[in-house]
C-alpha cells in the first residue's frame, strides 16, 4: 500500500503532480481551439477562474485571435470586458470573428491602479465571460490579488503585459509569451503546472496566401 | 396573534424631536407597513405578518437593531403581543428581559414592573401608594369595579391594553409623497468615509420609504451643505445614477462610496440632505434556481454603474456600430453605463449572406498614422512592410465635400505581424497605418 503511494505520489492528492508530467487541474478549462496548444496545457485548455498572463512586446500580434475560439465556447451570452486596451477595438472585426458585438465592454480608466480596480470589480461581480486587462507596471501583490479574485469567479482572466517582465516572478498560473510569425504566432509557455517546455508552440492564424480571405484558417475547427 | 416591536428612547436621553421620530418611522417601514408613533417617545410596528419574510423573530429583531444602530439614536427595543406591553418592556431596566412572544410571560413580566412605569397611574399615585399598591401586578389584582369607581377610566383602559386584553386605537404613520430628508451630524465632516457613515440614517429611511411604496429609483442626490458665511461655497451635490432602478441599501452604498471618493471637498460638511429622484414602480424579482439571462444583464448593469461611479461615465464604452464606408466612422462607441449596445449593420454575423469578405483589424487607430516610405515600400517602426493581401478600395465622402479614395492592404513586417495600411489616392501619394491585427 505504502509502496504503491510512493511509486505514484501524484495519486495521493489531486494537487500533486510529477515534475515530468502535466498537472490534472481541479479547475475547469476551456479548449483553446488549437490542437497543438491544447496538448501542452494542463487540462487541455485555458484555465477558467485562474489568472493567465500573456506577454508580448507590442500590441497587434494576434493576441485576441488566440482567445477567439475559447470566447465562442465559453458563456456565449455573457459580456467580455476589455480594460484599458492599447488601441480602440474595432466592432466590425469582432463581428467578423462571429462574436456578438453587444458582448463587448470597453473600459478605459486613466491609470493602471484604476484599471486593476476595474478588473477586480469585474471579477468580483462574476458577470463576464472573460476579462482582459492591459496593465503595466503591475506589482506582484496586485497580481496575487487578481489571481485570488479570479479563483472566486468563473471568468477567463487574462492580463497582458510587456515581454520585458518575463524574468519577474508572477502569481499567474499560466504564463505565455507571444512572438509574431508569418501567418500566425509563436507561443512560448513560460510557466505552467507541469514540466518546463522549451519548444515554442506554432499556431496558424491566417490561411496561406493563395486561399481567398474569407475562408477560415485550416486548423481552426468549425464553430458555427 | 399580533406581535409588536417598540423602539423607545432611553429615559435618561432628551425627549426626542418630532423629526427624529419621523426618521425612525421611515426606516421601520422596511419591516412592516403598520408603523405608528406611540405616546411621545416611541415608535411601534406590528410584525406578525413579517416574520416569515425575514426568517423568524430573532432575525427580524437583529435586523431592526442593526437599522437602529445605523440611525445612531438612543433606542431600546421591546417585543410583546401588545403595543403598550412592548412599550412598557422597552422602558424596563436593562436587566429584565425585554422580549416575549406569549401573553403569559408578558403578564408575569408586567406584574413585576413598578406602578410608575405606567404614566396613567401618576394622577392616583398617592392614593395607590397609601393602600400599598406598588407594582402593576398588585394594581391588576385590585377589584376591578372599585378601581373603576375611584380612578379615571383611562387607567383601566391603559392597563387592559398593556395586558393585551383590549385593542388599542393607534394612528398609522403616513409616509410623505416625496423623499427629502436632512441630517445634521454632531461633527463637521470632511473625509469621505465619515460622510458615508453619516449618510447611513438617511439611506435607511430612504429604503424604508421605498419599501413601503414598492418603488425604486434611478436618480438620487446627496447634497453636502457647507458652513454658511460670506465666502461660503455652494453646496456640493453628489449625484447617483442607477441604470437599473435600485432600492437596496447595498446598491446605494456601493455607488455612493465610489462617488464620494471622487468628490473633492474644499470645506467641511455641516449638513447632509438626501433628495430622491422620481420613484418608479419596482419590477418584481424572479428567484430562479438556474442562471437567468435577464438577471445576468442586470448584474452587468450593476457592475457598469459601479465602474462609472469611480472612473466616470466617459470611461465605460459600449459598441454602437453604424453603417459607414469609412472604417473609423463605422466603429463608434457610446459612452456611459446606461447606453444600450447597438446591433451592428447587417454585414456582420447572423445574416444569411456569406460573411463580408472585407477584413478589419481588431485594433483600429482613431487617426491613421503616416508611414515612412523606403524604396516605394511603407515602413513602420523601422520594419519594412510587405503587402500580402488587397487592395480593397474604399471611396466615399464625395457628397460631403471631402472626397476620400483609399486602397487598403494587409501588410506584414519581416517578423510576421500584420498591419492594415492604405494608400491615399485622392490627396497625393502616401502610405498610412490604420490598424493592427490583434
Amino acid at each position: 500500500m505504502a509502496s504503491a503511494a510512493l511509486r505514484h505520489p501524484e495519486r495521493i492528492h489531486p494537487a500533486l503532480w510529477r515534475a515530468t508530467q502535466l498537472a490534472r487541474p481541479a479547475h475547469p478549462t476551456v479548449a483553446t481551439g488549437f490542437a497543438a496548444l491544447d496538448r501542452e496545457l494542463p487540462g487541455q485548455g485555458w484555465p477558467v477562474g485562474q489568472l493567465i498572463e500573456v506577454m508580448l512586446e507590442r500590441p497587434g500580434l494576434g493576441e485576441l485571435q488566440l482567445f477567439r475560439p475559447a470566447l465562442m465556447r465559453r458563456h456565449p451570452e455573457r459580456s467580455i470586458a476589455l480594460v484599458r486596451p492599447p488601441y480602440p477595438p474595432c466592432i466590425q472585426a469582432w463581428a467578423h470573428w462571429q462574436l456578438a458585438p453587444e458582448r463587448l465592454v470597453w473600459i478605459q480608466p486613466q491609470g493602471v491602479a484604476d484599471a486593476l480596480w476595474a478588473a477586480e470589480q469585474a471579477l468580483r461581480h462574476n458577470v463576464c465571460a472573460a476579462v482582459f486587462c492591459w496593465a503595466d507596471p503591475v506589482r506582484t501583490a496586485a497580481l496575487r490579488r487578481l489571481q485570488l479574485l479570479a479563483r472566486q469567479s468563473d471568468s477567463l482572466c487574462i492580463i497582458m503585459r510587456p515581454a520585458s517582465v518575463r524574468a519577474q516572478a508572477s502569481a499567474a498560473v499560466l504564463r505565455v509569451q507571444l512572438q509574431p510569425l508569418r501567418r500566425g504566432l509563436q507561443l512560448h509557455i513560460v510557466k505552467r503546472q507541469g514540466a518546463a517546455w522549451p519548444e515554442p508552440v506554432t499556431l496558424q492564424l491566417y490561411a496561406s496566401r493563395q486561399a481567398p480571405a474569407h475562408h477560415a484558417p485550416v486548423d481552426l475547427p468549425e464553430m458555427a | 396573534m399580533p406581535l409588536w416591536i417598540c423602539l423607545r428612547w432611553h429615559e435618561q436621553a432628551a425627549t426626542p424631536s418630532q423629526g427624529s421620530l419621523h426618521d425612525v418611522a421611515l426606516a421601520m417601514l422596511q419591516y412592516s407597513p403598520q408603523v405608528a408613533c406611540f405616546r411621545h417617545d416611541a415608535i411601534v410596528l406590528e410584525v406578525s405578518a413579517s416574520l416569515a419574510l425575514f426568517g423568524g423573530v430573532r432575525r427580524l429583531c437583529r435586523r431592526v437593531r442593526h437599522s437602529v444602530r445605523a440611525l445612531n439614536l438612543p433606542l431600546n427595543l421591546g417585543l410583546a403581543p401588545s403595543a403598550s406591553g412592548a412599550w412598557l418592556l422597552a422602558g424596563a431596566p436593562p436587566a429584565r428581559h425585554r422580549r416575549t412572544l406569549r401573553i403569559k410571560t408578558l403578564e408575569r413580566r408586567l406584574d413585576a414592573l413598578p406602578l410608575q412605569a405606567l404614566p396613567e397611574t401618576a394622577a392616583h399615585a398617592r392614593w395607590l401608594d397609601g393602600i400599598g399598591c406598588r407594582s402593576l401586578g398588585q394594581l391588576r389584582a385590585l377589584p376591578r369595579q372599585g378601581l373603576q369607581q375611584r380612578t379615571h377610566p383611562e387607567l383601566l383602559r391603559a392597563l387592559d391594553a398593556a395586558y393585551a386584553r383590549a385593542p388599542e386605537p393607534l394612528v398609522g404613520f403616513v409616509p410623505p409623497e416625496t423623499f427629502r430628508l436632512a441630517h445634521e451630524p454632531d461633527f463637521h465632516l470632511i473625509r469621505d468615509t465619515a460622510i458615508l457613515a453619516a449618510t447611513q440614517p438617511l439611506l435607511q429611511a430612504l429604503c424604508g420609504w421605498l419599501h413601503q411604496r414598492q418603488q425604486a429609483l434611478h436618480d438620487l442626490v446627496l447634497v453636502l451643505h457647507h458652513e454658511k458665511g460670506r465666502h461660503a461655497p455652494a453646496p456640493t451635490r453628489v449625484v447617483l445614477r442607477f441604470s437599473i432602478a435600485a432600492w437596496r441599501l447595498e446598491d446605494f452604498n456601493l455607488i455612493l462610496k465610489e462617488q464620494l471618493g471622487r468628490v473633492v471637498l474644499r470645506q467641511t460638511v455641516v449638513r447632509l440632505e438626501l433628495i430622491s429622484g422620481p420613484a418608479l414602480p419596482r419590477a418584481p424579482v424572479s428567484e430562479t434556481l438556474f442562471p437567468d439571462p435577464a438577471r445576468q444583464a442586470q448584474e452587468t448593469r450593476r457592475l457598469l454603474d459601479l465602474l462609472a461611479a469611480r472612473l466616470g461615465p466617459e470611461s465605460i464604452r459600449r459598441p454602437q456600430a453604424r453603417f459607414h464606408h469609412l472604417p473609423e466612422r463605422a466603429n463608434t462607441w457610446s459612452f456611459g453605463p446606461g447606453a444600450e449596445p447597438c446591433v451592428p449593420p447587417p454585414t456582420a454575423a447572423g445574416s444569411h449572406e456569406p460573411p463580408d469578405p472585407s477584413i478589419r483589424p481588431f485594433w483600429l487607430l482613431p487617426v491613421a498614422q503616416r508611414l515612412d516610405v523606403l524604396h516605394e515600400r511603407p515602413r513602420y517602426q523601422g520594419r519594412t512592410l510587405r503587402l500580402v493581401q488587397g487592395p480593397e478600395r474604399i471611396e466615399t465622402g464625395w457628397n460631403e465635400g471631402t472626397h476620400l479614395r483609399r486602397d487598403y492592404f494587409v501588410a506584414e513586417d519581416p517578423e510576421g505581424a500584420r498591419y492594415w495600411v492604405y494608400r491615399e489616392r485622392e490627396t497625393g501619394e502616401g502610405w498610412f497605418l490604420h490598424g493592427l491585427f490583434a
